[in-house]
């Protein structure tokens, strides 16, 4: 049985002139249909490569060099550009994290969702401008006959973000890939948003790939999470396992650093350090420079990622032992 | 704990909704970006102010630090009129109020080192030169959690957590007793940002420096500070202790803004939703500003009515009707 999404061994690294940028280092995972998988890490740990790697949408000097991208069944690495523009858009879709640099402002926002449905469906002109104006309705924006004839620069952000939704799920995507969505907006409009999508999602059965450095965010919406960093997938599990029993001493420092909304803590336990160089990576575990647990085998010998218990996977040498500072056991 | 270093009363500032001169002729129309707010911080104490995009905690954080001229009101700064400050006093206020910005990689000068950088008030001050500067930029840049290795590094070269380390060290080097915090730790990811908040309030501790911290992040607020102002379109709509606040919240968009906030725990309770969207602050809503959104709209009296800040029981005060009825 295969999922909705099966990514293989994906390596994607960037020729650059200060040497080669190891972005997304030989990662495995699968998404289920009409599931929302969320995928964690700060900046440089290539989730965001991963996301560009599905839509093959690498550019030079990147390439992806190894692995398998199965959607529905086929491998997207062996489509041809041509065959992915039919793809893209309809059943693999993108919203990108900068809503106004991803929309053309030369072009209304009606115009811009009428194109997209241009090329991927035989409805007409007029045909295409009505679905234009439902798909704006159905995304929450007010008086959308109205708004579909707005260029991008006379919305709000959250009214553009919205809108590049409704382009997103024009086509009713399999797939529904979402980068940081909501960074640049308000609390109370992330919520918004967030709604929506969880409609979305219900109404068209569709799997969700949410890209995020937020482990709130996450918490309370995908249902499965992959912890990244430094291009390799350190820990994935169920999020309610995840939150109760994190593994990886950097999924941990990360729900440390969060300061809770509940007070407390005088002071956070942020993780010392910062993210390796992905040009100059540490021998053994990439993590290892800033682990507070590691030693001569973490130093030396990269942990592979592997099952610890049912659905929790975790590549950490340190990961099987139980009752470590700060576990979480219970 | 009743010293009062920071003052402000009745401020406000409206921008001319039009971009230039000539626009303005025909387009008399203003932006309420903050619409009559007063606080007071303690020395010594943190300040939070919160509020979402438009709220106008930015300009009244830029009014502080003199960026933005007022239209009118009042800040006194250790009973100094700040103000009223032309020429050299403002010069030497500016010594004692120092601010922190949001976004490293565009307030530091991408062409100078960053001893240059931190060198830069202590020189225009004209505080101290030759060794004594060294001693003090490496002084500086420890305080902040740098070695003096990076006096001769240019901003491209260090990462974000780095970067903002050398906004926190140009605003130490002066000296200051106030710092305005905008936004600090937001462009940075959450295990720096984590790095960042506990240089910050250790250096509060050690320097005994007061901050207003401007943030949007309600957890990040609530950690920091002692004290909390709620803003919405250019008023504050609630003020306090910080553990009044989030663990009782009075004015229905403070409990709104909790409700919305995610927690890192699938099994919390769903996000409440907030609907709709800030109104513009050039026509704000009659009475209430937050009446077309509120779950506890009493009718008239909130569309009719601008509430006032009162006190309630916990010490917190709050522009709402629903304490304030039969008043």
């Amino acid at each position: 049985m295969s999922g909705l999404l099966d990514v293989e061994g994906l390596v994607t690294r960037f020729y650059t002139e200060e040497g080669v940028v190891k972005a997304v280092d030989g990662n495995s995972f699968r998404l289920e249909e009409d599931e929302a998988l969320g995928v964690v890490g700060e900046s440089g740990s290539g989730k965001t490569v991963t996301a560009l790697s599905i839509m093959r949408l690498i550019e030079a000097p990147g390439r992806i060099e190894a692995g398998r991208i199965l959607f529905r069944g086929e491998d997207l690495l062996k489509k041809s550009e041509r065959e992915m523009r039919r793809i893209r858009g309809k059943d693999l879709s993108m919203v990108f994290q900068d809503s106004l640099s991803s929309l053309n402002p030369t072009l209304t926002v009606g115009a811009q969702i009428a194109r997209v449905l241009k090329h991927h469906t035989r409805l007409s002109r007029r045909a295409r401008w009505r679905r234009a104006v439902e798909l704006l309705a159905a995304v929450g924006i007010p008086e959308p006959a109205k708004r579909a004839s707005h260029y991008p620069h006379q919305l709000s952000g959250g009214m553009r973000q919205r809108a590049l939704i409704a382009m997103a799920i024009s086509c009713n995507p399999k797939l529904l890939i979402l980068d940081e969505p909501t960074t640049a907006l308000d609390v109370t409009i992330e919520a918004q948003i967030f709604e929506l999508i969880g409609e979305l999602k219900e109404e068209f059965g569709m799997g969700v790939f949410l890209i995020t450095h937020d482990l709130s965010v996450v918490a309370s919406f995908c249902s499965r999470v992959i912890i990244m960093y430094a291009g390799k997938i350190v820990e994935e599990a169920g999020v309610h396992e995840l939150y109760a029993h994190p593994l990886h001493p950097y999924t941990r420092g990360l729900l440390r650093s969060i300061p809770p909304l509940e007070g407390g803590e005088a002071r956070l336990q942020s993780i010392p350090g910062e993210v390796p160089d992905l040009i100059n990576l540490p021998p053994g575990c990439n993590f290892s420079p800033r682990c507070a647990l590691a030693d001569e085998r973490c130093w030396q010998v990269e942990p592979e990622l592997s099952g610890i218990t049912p659905g929790h996977r975790a590549a950490c040498w340190r990961a099987e032992r139980p009752a470590m500072a700060g576990g979480g056991h219970d | 704990m009743t010293d009062v270093l920071l003052s402000v009363r009745d401020l406000v500032k409206h921008f001319p909704a039009a971009g230039d001169w000539f626009a303005q002729i025909f387009d008399r129309r203003v932006v309420r970006a903050v619409d009559g707010i007063g606080f007071e911080i303690d020395r010594g104490t943190t300040l939070g102010l919160v509020g979402e995009s438009g709220s106008g905690k930015t300009t009244t954080g830029r009014i502080i630090v003199r960026l933005i001229e007022p239209t009118r009101g009042e800040i006194l700064f250790d009973g100094i009129d700040l103000l009223k400050l032309r020429g050299k006093a403002l010069k030497a206020m500016r010594r004692r109020i120092q601010m922190i910005f949001q976004d490293p990689a565009s307030s530091l000068n991408p062409r100078k080192t960053v001893g240059q950088i931190v060198a830069e008030p202590l020189r225009v001050h004209g505080m101290v030169r030759g060794k004594e500067l060294e001693r003090r930029l490496v002084r500086t840049l420890e305080l902040a959690g740098l070695s003096s290795r990076f006096l001769n590094r240019y901003p491209h070269e260090l990462s974000g957590g780095q970067r903002q380390r050398v906004g926190i060290a140009r605003a130490l080097a002066v000296g200051p007793e106030f710092i305005v915090c905008d936004e600090p730790v937001t462009a940075l990811d959450v295990s720096i940002q984590a790095q960042i908040l506990n240089l910050l309030m250790d250096l509060q501790d050690e320097l005994s420096l007061t901050y207003l911290f401007i943030a949007h992040d309600l957890s990040v607020v609530r950690h920091v500070s002692d004290r909390v102002a709620v803003m919405y379109l250019g008023k504050i709509v609630e003020i306090g202790e910080v553990d009044a606040i989030f663990s009782a919240p009075k004015h229905p968009y403070t409990q709104a803004l909790l409700a919305a906030v995610p927690r890192p725990d699938p099994a919390a309770p769903p996000r409440k939703v907030l609907r709709g969207e800030v109104p513009s602050p050039i026509d704000p809503p009659s009475g209430c500003r937050f009446h077309p959104r509120c779950e506890r709209y009493m009718g008239d009296i909130c569309k009719r009515n601008e509430p006032v800040l009162a006190a309630v029981d916990g010490g917190t005060e709050v522009a709402c009707h629903l304490y304030s009825r039969g008043g």
